[in-house]
């Protein structure tokens, strides 16, 4: 009998890759679109935007990499689109080299499905080398002396947004999304100076240490992993990639815990038969 | 320089926070050309590999191939990526989007497998303090899908002297999150501040060196 | 559709795939995607670093603005390479203690104010604002908000102690730091769960590309470089592999 057990926790982890790949697969091929429930972080980020007067400024810091981008991605997607439905003047940068392009593409995509104007509506100004340094300069310098150049290489100093949003002081809102530590770089030498609103986004693996964050009011709220976009995107009641992952992740976590309770089950039959 | 700029917080002045912000566009500069002593190593390792016929020694003219090529895009095209009059990429956008972004999510999706596998064969209630954290882990995972909040809500609830039992499931994880994990994550974090500010002291009066590498120099 | 998206589309599925095949065992697929990774990455941030960094804010501020003081960074930037010469490699060191000190001392009065104050705050606040019953509020409705406040200290205070190392860990201090453990144990156990979630989420995110580039529009890119991986996998194994067992028989 043992031997049995035995055999099954020696299962050939190939087996277990098969079974989680149909757990991804099938529900993203036939979607249930359960009902996702919105957290009180979610509400806040929602809320704040929703609370802006039109005209507003919006920094989104998109901290990430193509590695993190189906759980950051959507929540950018979802974030500008509400942000443009507001008349709310954003502007976008990258702390992450090889996550520049991927902010060009949300910005570009999500502003032509609204209708916005570059340098009008919105600016994204790319990357560069610099983390605290930036920071600095965009709050005393300036954004246009800081990025004298947008990631197109168009001159930044005569664009009709920054008019009005000359430095990190004129900002209403700052939303980091992040795959990493940079929220600190933002915190400290922005938020803790110039006083502008803080909020967020983060990978699932970073959540759990975001929620010390909003205690310590560094953000009054934030979207956590592909969950936070899911309820994000239900906010603004327009469905997306985080959605339709939903399901899938329902299920691939179904089927872990049923893995773990399995092999503990196992484990304790097996201990209690020596 | 460290204690300067220390003091230069609690004592701001117009003329140090020009000095703080001409510094910042100086460690910038300084910064991009740092960012090319990690390149150099790279292409250092990569030579030698190629020039010796080293192990797997075909693979690191892979590197080189696709790093050159990647270069001579970018110039070529100005470091654009999309062409603003025409909305499409450039050959550079093209293959930062189809190359670089399908591999390295790819690259990092892949420990998705070994998650899973590692959780069916190493993640036992062997003792106390892991069966604290299986049983957290167990929570989360299931209440933070709608699947696990269906099911729990087809469980249905009652109500004890005013209070509606079980609590959601909504509730039970954020509990978890915004309590305890919230009371050692803080914990961790004020850790971690101290150290830091402990280590930055370290460094300015010199008795941290290690940044300088050199080994016991 | 336009020639460039399909061969894009085609090239990012036969890539994923030749990424995917490390599932089954480790193959020259795999690697040659690791290293192609390895060298586009490495390409894109020279291109990002040259024209973002030394155009926009070098070059340009000297040539065009003729703000020669930056003269100065640049020659720093430039003696960081003397660490590749051993007589002269003191040099890097003295501009790398010049950018380290820099951070370290923007980094102290920011940390005490923004991490140090602020932890303490949000631990207090809560405890200072109890004006009501300690498990009622002003409603008279119960409430865990004291209860929490107060866990949430024996939280932090415990997880302190528990990585003091200063003292000896016996007595009061033992028993104080096993419930320190207690608390780190469900703040991994929450992060495992989140960690979790985050890496199916990637996978999430790679399985919906295939999925949609496995649809007519795209040619069954997914489904036919699918196949094509697998019966290379299939001769591989049973041919070449089989005809090199024989051999070696013989």
């Amino acid at each position: 009998m043992s031997l049995s057990w035995q055999k099954i926790i020696n299962l050939d982890r190939r087996i277990i890759y098969v079974l989680i790949s149909l757990a991804v697969i099938i529900p993203l091929m036939k979607p249930l679109f359960i009902k996702v429930n919105i957290t009180p972080e979610v509400q806040a980020v929602y809320d704040t935007i929703e609370s802006l007067p039109p005209g507003s400024a919006v920094f989104l810091a998109l901290d990430f990499d193509p590695a993190a981008k189906p759980e950051l991605y959507p929540m950018a997607e979802a974030l500008l689109r509400h942000a443009f439905r507001k008349d709310l003047k954003v502007i976008g940068m990258t702390f992450w080299v090889t996550g520049a392009g991927l902010g060009e593409k949300v910005f570009s995509d999500i502003a032509k499905e609204c209708g916005k104007e570059y340098g009008k509506d919105y600016l994204y100004l790319g990357w560069k080398v610099g983390d605290y340094a930036l920071v600095i300069g965009m709050g005393e310098e300036g954004i246009s002396k800081t990025f004298p150049k947008d990631h197109y290489g168009n001159s930044t100093g005569d664009m009709a947004i920054l008019q009005n949003v000359a430095t990190l002081k004129d900002i209403s809102y700052l939303i980091e999304l992040a795959a990493g530590d940079t929220i600190g770089t933002w915190y400290y030498f922005g938020r803790l100076k110039y006083n502008f609103k803080m909020g967020g986004g983060c990978t699932g693996v970073i959540a759990a240490g975001w929620y010390n964050l909003l205690k310590i009011d560094w953000i009054n709220g934030f979207l956590g992993g592909l969950r936070g976009a899911a309820e994000y995107e239900t906010l603004i009641n327009k469905k997306g990639t985080a959605t339709g992952g939903m399901d899938a992740q329902s299920v691939t976590h179904m089927l872990i815990i049923t893995l773990i309770v399995l092999s503990n089950i196992i484990f304790f039959v097996t201990r209690r038969n020596k | 320089m460290g204690i300067f700029f220390a003091v230069q917080y609690y004592i701001p002045h117009p003329v140090t926070d020009k000095m703080l912000t001409d510094l910042a566009v100086w460690f910038r500069i300084i910064s991009a050309f740092a960012l090319g002593l990690g390149i150099v190593s790279l292409f250092h390792v990569h030579f030698v590999k190629i020039k010796r016929r080293g192990p797997a020694w075909g693979f690191s003219i892979i590197i080189f191939v696709s790093l050159f090529g990647m270069l001579a895009a970018g110039i070529f095209c100005n470091g654009i990526e999309v062409s603003t009059e025409a909305g499409k990429l450039t050959i550079y956008g093209w293959l930062y989007q189809n190359i670089q972004v399908p591999l390295q999510s790819t690259m990092f999706s892949i420990l998705a497998f070994y998650i899973a596998s590692a959780a069916f064969k190493a993640f036992r209630a062997k003792t106390k303090e892991a069966t604290l954290l299986l049983m957290a882990g167990l929570v989360v995972m299931f209440g933070r899908v709608p699947l696990g909040e269906l099911i729990w809500e087809s469980i249905g609830q009652f109500k004890i002297f005013g209070i509606n039992l079980p609590p959601s499931l909504g509730d039970i994880t954020g509990w978890i999150m915004k309590v305890p994990n919230m009371a050692a994550q803080g914990g961790i974090s004020l850790g971690i501040c101290l150290g830091s500010i402990a280590m930055a002291l370290k460094i300015i009066f010199g008795i941290e060196r290690s940044y300088l590498g050199g080994g016991k120099q | 559709m336009d020639n460039t998206v399909l061969l894009g589309v085609w090239l990012a599925v036969g890539l994923t795939l030749f990424m995917y095949s490390f599932l089954y065992k480790d193959n020259v697929f795999f690697r040659f995607g690791e290293h192609v990774y390895l060298g586009i990455s490495i390409g894109y941030i020279i291109v990002r670093v040259i024209f973002n960094n030394f155009i926009n804010d070098l070059y340009k501020p000297l040539v065009e603005d003729r703000d020669y003081i930056l003269i100065i960074p640049a020659l720093m930037g430039l003696a960081l390479y003397t660490r590749f010469f051993t007589r002269i490699a003191w040099v890097s060191r003295v501009i790398f203690a010049f950018i380290v000190g820099f951070g370290a001392g923007l980094g102290i009065p920011r940390t005490i104010a923004g991490g140090i104050f602020k932890q303490l705050e949000g631990v207090l606040m809560p405890l200072a604002a109890i004006k009501d019953g300690f498990f009622f509020n002003a409603d008279g409705n119960f409430t865990l908000v004291n209860i929490n406040s107060l866990i949430i200290i024996v939280g932090i205070t415990s997880v302190l102690v528990y990585f003091f190392f200063s003292v000896e860990h016996k007595g009061v201090v033992k028993s104080v730091s096993r419930v320190g453990i207690y608390f780190v144990m469900i703040a991994f156990g929450a992060s495992f769960g989140y960690t979790v979630m985050g890496r199916m989420s990637l996978l999430i995110g790679r399985c919906y590309d295939l999925i949609e580039f496995s649809s007519p529009k795209y040619y069954y890119a997914s489904i036919v470089l699918l196949i094509m991986l697998i019966l290379v996998f299939i001769i591989y194994e049973v041919v070449i592999k089989k005809g090199e067992v024989l051999k070696t028989n013989e």
